[in-house]
């Protein structure tokens, strides 16, 4: 049975099948793009609950679940976004990079990664997760964010040729 | 850099891993269907007079199905928005309903119900009140929606047949409309009993409110009994007769999204009653047909001047079934 149905219909066992299939990775997208956990919980648990309300816009037979989550989470993420002033300028929450000394270095990779992607463009920067950190094709990232195949790929061609160049001083330290 | 380069820079950058904490929230926050609740105000009547006291209860959002309460330690309540034909569900958006939920008011309990459709850009719904004679019955009253509860500015949808007060205990079932019109009826459905109550489904109700049972049938047409029998018991949520003379006709309370089906009379009791053509049929069972009050029977006729026998089916009958 559909699961959605199924969670509308009052089944718990089926919506917490539902959070525990797809939550991972809708919680790392919605971190990458606000960089606050409390921010990412909250994203998360309200597009779960969004599922189960009538007349909210699920619909299977216009895409799929994972793209419609992923597209509920990347709304809610901007909205919070522009509703901070600092929401670019924020400062990532703390997370503990304490490390022994030979993953110094892979730690303060990640941090000027994590500064880099933060400074895209945001139109680039949400085809950029998604598609490296998310893995999700071209055509699913169009049904995401609304965009043909060939806008989605300009955007994250010019998103990795920016971090090209941002990062490629760090290349060297990578190696 | 080449792309591999870059692909394992930007891999270093790792999020932490959701809380496990998440998932106890969101399923905290699941909405579990809503049982009776005992609530403060609800205690008796022995503290009636600090129930009194208390503010206006809760403004629930999503209660388009169903909710249950108590009105007193001894009787509980449901109440089951239905909606009928299936076409109305259309008009009326579910999301848009509301309560006040219930507070004491000089010795009576009161409340207001209401739905708001974008389409119609109306509300519907009624205020109830309810006052306990000490003996375990209540006189429920409706009244026109107070429109002081209302979250949209919109006109209210004018109930026509506004009830009379009657008197309910454990055991009393009834209906109260939100909307009634010749395009869809909105309407709760209350249940009174002495015990805790589950909520039915509104697909439950929906499909015993919908079922016509006819026991021990006998057909009249313009007032004449018309000889022969067929069956002792026949029920669905479509029943169908051939008449000697006259042809075959199916019946049903709820049409579904069938076109054939037109508003053709009503059921009240035992009395099924409508009109095909300039004659009036009328079927007289020996036990109720349809729960509720008088409500529309939709029907299908087939005229055929060659049948020759009373016959009953629960669904259309074999001569129909090209219909279908």
């Amino acid at each position: 049975m559909d699961l959605v149905k199924a969670a509308r219909k009052g089944e718990e066992a089926a919506f917490l099948e539902l959070f525990d299939v797809h939550h991972a990775p809708l919680f790392r997208f919605a971190y990458r793009m606000t960089r606050s956990i409390a921010d990412s919980e909250d994203i998360v648990q309200d597009c779960f609950l969004s599922l189960l309300r009538p007349g909210t816009g699920y619909d299977a037979r216009r895409g799929s679940l994972r793209t419609y989550l992923f597209g509920a989470v990347r709304n809610q993420a901007l909205r919070r976004l522009r509703a901070s002033e600092s929401g670019r300028q924020r400062a990532p929450e703390a997370v503990d990079h304490r490390s022994p000394e030979s993953e110094a270095l892979q730690a303060e990779m990640a941090g000027v990664v994590e500064r880099a992607v933060g400074e895209l463009p945001e139109t680039q920067r949400e085809v950029l997760i998604l598609a490296h950190y998310e893995q999700l094709s071209l055509a699913e990232i169009g049904e995401v964010m609304g965009l043909d195949v060939g806008a989605v790929k300009s955007r994250l061609q010019r998103a990795r040729a920016g971090l090209r160049e941002t990062l490629s001083a760090y290349a060297t330290k990578a190696e | 850099m080449n792309d591999r380069e870059l692909d394992e820079i930007l891999d270093s950058w790792k999020t932490p891993a959701a809380p496990v904490s998440l998932r106890a929230r969101v399923r905290a926050d699941f909405p579990r269907a809503p049982r009776p609740r005992p609530m403060r105000w609800m205690l008796g009547f022995a503290v009636a007079a600090t129930l009194l006291a208390l503010p206006t209860s809760l403004i629930e959002d999503n209660v388009g199905l169903g909710d249950g309460f108590q009105w007193d330690p001894h009787t509980f309540v449901v109440r089951v928005r239905m909606m009928h034909p299936q076409s109305a569900r259309q008009q009326w958006d579910i999301s848009g309903a509301g309560t006040t939920g219930a507070r004491w008011v000089g010795g009576k309990l009161q409340g207001s119900v209401f739905m708001f459709s974008k389409q119609r850009n109306e509300n519907c719904g009624y205020t109830w009140s309810t006052e306990p004679d000490g003996n375990g019955k209540y006189v429920f009253t409706v009244l026109p929606l107070d429109p002081a509860v209302l979250r949209v500015q919109a006109p209210i949808a004018r109930i026509q047949h506004m009830p009379p007060p009657r008197v309910v205990t454990a055991g009393s079932s009834f209906d109260v409309d939100l909307y009634n019109s010749a395009d869809g009826r909105v309407y709760d459905h209350y249940e009174i009993a002495s015990h805790h109550l589950e909520i039915p489904t509104q697909e439950s109700m929906a499909q015993a409110h919908a079922t016509l049972t006819l026991t021990e049938p006998n057909v009249y047409v313009n007032g004449y009994l018309i000889p022969g029998r067929d069956a002792l018991k026949v029920g669905g949520p479509i029943v169908s007769v051939a008449i000697p003379s006259y042809g075959y006709f199916a019946v049903a309370l709820d049409p579904g999204l069938d076109p054939r089906f037109i508003k053709a009379g009503t059921v009240k009791g035992n009395i099924l009653e409508f009109a095909a053509g300039a004659n009036l049929f009328r079927v007289e069972s020996s036990a109720a047909i349809a729960d509720g009050g008088e409500r529309p029977i939709f029907a299908i006729a087939q005229p055929d001047g060659r049948v020759t026998s009373v016959n009953f089916a629960g669904g259309f009958l074999p001569a129909m079934q090209g219909k279908q």
